[in-house]
């Protein structure tokens, strides 16, 4: 269940694209825009733009959607920077889990441990360990 | 009636028709503006919102206007203390409902928090989508995919949200990377908001976290 539900989260949230607002309002300025051209469509079919009147709606939705979540993209492509100590810390738990070094219990503890030590010393992120 | 005469008498609406109402009159539009019981046409709405909302084009604006000032009711909507609060309202029973339980303590109830509060917000703009179709297509001969795809977005908001709630729920959020990583942005970005003066060390009840691993359930409910 566990990886199931981990799963069905990620794949919604890529499709979210990390913004259930930004996901939102992407959807409805797309419609509004297909809505707009199909309810004026006689005013478009006298001109060069005519082509517009027989897009698909995905053609609206697609672009509006990434208008909106340009601000996400460098979360989504770049990923956010941690400090060292933090991300060696994750690193060292997954390869202590993917070779069976610790059990899951006391992998799941010092997920719990360095959360708590981020806690603590917030401004001390740099000499975050997982001891 | 006069076309440049704006009458529109109905309680739930008024708030809304007196914004509108100036507006037209400070763009010019019309020049008059009357919000009065006694006139024919709000006698004829309130038979029914619906009858109102049929009604509205033909009184206040030619119907080449009316999708702009469909437009502007909703981004006046958006931005209105009217709908903040009431998003408010909705979270707010999440909230107390996570703030008052045993978990108040834990720093993953006021993730949760924030969350909800998130999802509420998406639901609403994605409610003001389908409500704007459904009026828009009582005049306009509309494609219905557009109401499978605002359905299938609410349901893809669905699945995210309650697979989330499940992982919380069921104390497996946070031992992943992705999550980890998520929840450290959260405890950086959010730490002079976080509820520290009684915060308990261990985020997630102990019971929950053993009650999903296989090997301690037994031994807890043995216990």
């Amino acid at each position: 269940m566990d990886k199931f539900t981990y799963s069905l989260n990620r794949i919604t949230r890529i499709l979210l694209i990390e913004n259930p607002v930004g996901f939102a309002i992407g959807v409805l300025l797309g419609l509004t825009i297909f809505s707009l051209i199909q309810i004026f469509q006689i005013y478009f079919i006298n001109t060069k733009f005519k082509y517009l009147v027989t897009l698909p709606i995905t053609y609206f939705i697609a672009p509006t959607l990434l208008l909106v979540n340009i601000p996400q993209f460098p979360k989504i492509f770049q990923g956010r920077k941690y400090p060292q100590g933090i991300e060696s810390s994750i690193l060292f738990i997954e390869e202590s889990r993917k070779k069976g070094i610790f059990s899951e219990v006391q992998i799941r503890h010092m997920y719990l441990n360095l959360y708590s030590t981020l806690l603590e010393n917030k401004n001390e992120e740099k000499s975050i360990t997982t001891e | 009636m006069s076309p440049n005469l704006f009458s529109i008498n109905t309680a739930l609406l008024i708030n809304i028709s007196k914004e509108l109402a100036n507006a037209l009159k400070e763009s010019g539009s019309v020049t008059k503006v009357v919000i009065s019981d006694t006139s024919k046409a709000s006698a004829a709405a309130t038979d029914s919102v619906l009858e109102l909302i049929k009604l509205l084009p033909h009184i206040v604006v030619p119907a080449s206007d009316l999708i702009f000032k469909v437009m502007y009711v909703i981004i006046k909507l958006m931005g209105s203390p009217f709908i903040k609060r009431w998003v408010k309202v909705l979270t707010s029973s999440y909230e107390n409902r996570y703030r008052q339980s045993a978990y108040k303590n834990y720093l993953i109830s006021q993730l949760l928090v924030k969350k909800i509060s998130s999802y509420t917000f998406t639901y609403l703009i994605l409610s003001v989508g389908l409500v704007s179709y459904l009026i828009a297509s009582i005049y306009f001969n509309l494609p219905n995919f557009i109401l499978y795809v605002v359905i299938f977005s609410v349901f893809l908001t669905l699945i995210n949200q309650l697979s989330l709630f499940y992982r919380i729920k069921s104390g497996l959020f946070g031992y992943n990377p992705a999550e980890a990583k998520e929840l450290i942005a959260f405890i950086v970005d959010n730490y002079s908001d976080l509820d520290k003066g009684n915060f308990q060390s261990i985020l997630i009840p102990e019971e929950t976290i053993l009650a999903n691993i296989p090997e301690f359930n037994g031994a807890l409910q043995r216990g």
